[in-house]
């Protein structure tokens, strides 16, 4: 964790549906003035396979002091889903990020219908492509 | 349904988390830039499949990145199309004088190809490539595989109090023929599926 930085929700859980508002403070204290400060609400991917990162918005404050607290507020996307399976979990995020001098802090949150994470199950005994095939459909007429 | 045992985010062979361990330097990280630019920023990093190559290129690539230089990546995998001679000239030409290029499977191109990269890389900053054999360029580092440092990276993944012996790592260093890529994905499988190290 960033010494400096911390990421403070009104909602401790850090849990929200889809539309819901996500509130809370930002803080930050340097040693110096830095160039810019951001707050991003962004998603990005863990797992077995490459990582993506993809920032849904943007908050700049402006000629940021040296030390300093801002409130926020984003609205929840309507997705994507924050959720998890054996290849890959996705991962929503506020990260608060500081240039000259650069350092970054992140907080992991969960956006998904009833505020909870989406959990993937494997099926036990996917259907083959040729049982789809081999079920006939009705014929019309 | 069956539950999966462990999801991707908590997997200890998650993509973010091997990276960081990918590789072992036989020197500091000091001395690697220092070879560097010993070697005019003309150089290879040489290995195996499988041995770390890209990540370590990507880290180079970051790191200088983060230093202020003006770095471009290439990647090329052997099935690739690469550019045309024509567009691979313009590509190169297109980049400002100060660039640093970096190309991933280097070894991939035609001679001629190659020479033309090697050719109008020249006016450039540097050209920094991956390749599986030595002798396209001076060789900055050579990425080995053994099934000690297999199992090196997988105590550093999940704490040395693990119980993955050194025969457990002949094993599976053998059977993914030295790819310690292809073993820390087939651990990656063990894990979700809850098997463990040993599988």
């Amino acid at each position: 964790m960033a010494a400096g930085l911390q990421i403070d929700l009104l909602n401790e859980k850090g849990a929200y549906s889809p539309g819901d508002l996500i509130e809370g403070v930002v803080s930050w204290n340097l040693s110096d003035q830095p160039k810019a400060v951001k707050l991003h609400l962004l998603f990005f991917t863990r797992g077995k396979g490459d990582q993506d990162v993809i920032v849904a918005d943007t908050i700049e404050y402006d000629s940021p002091p040296a030390a300093g607290v801002e409130k926020f507020t984003f609205a929840s996307p309507p997705g994507p889903y924050t959720f998890s399976g054996k290849l890959i979990s996705l991962i929503w995020a506020l990260e608060l990020e500081t240039v000259k001098p650069d350092d970054a802090f992140r907080r992991e949150i969960t956006i998904a219908p009833g505020a909870q994470e989406i959990l993937l199950s494997r099926i036990s005994n996917p259907v083959q492509d040729d049982d789809l095939f081999s079920q006939k459909l009705p014929l019309n007429g | 349904m069956v539950e999966i045992k462990v999801i991707a985010r908590n997997n200890p062979f998650r993509v973010d988390r091997v990276q960081t361990v990918r590789y072992r330097l036989p020197f500091s990280r000091d001395h690697l830039y220092l070879r560097l630019e010993s070697l005019n920023y003309r150089a290879a990093i040489v290995g195996p499949e499988g041995s770390g190559k890209t990540t370590l290129l990507y880290d180079i690539f970051r790191q200088l990145r983060g230093a202020g230089i003006r770095v471009y990546m290439l990647r090329m995998h052997a099935d690739d199309q690469f550019l045309t001679k024509r567009e691979t000239k313009a590509l190169f030409r297109s980049l400002e004088q100060d660039c640093l290029v970096f190309f991933d499977g280097a070894d991939h191109l035609t001679s001629s190809l190659w020479k033309l990269v090697l050719r109008e890389s020249g006016r450039l900053r540097g050209l920094i490539i991956t390749s599986h054999q030595p002798g396209l360029l001076p060789t900055l580092i050579e990425t080995e595989t053994t099934p000690e440092l297999l199992q090196g990276i997988v105590r550093d993944l999940l704490g040395s109090e693990t119980d993955f012996t050194e025969q457990e790592a002949q094993r599976l260093f053998s059977a993914c023929s030295g790819n310690i890529r292809d073993a820390l994905r087939l651990l990656y499988d063990n894990f979700a599926e809850g098997s463990g190290v040993v599988g």
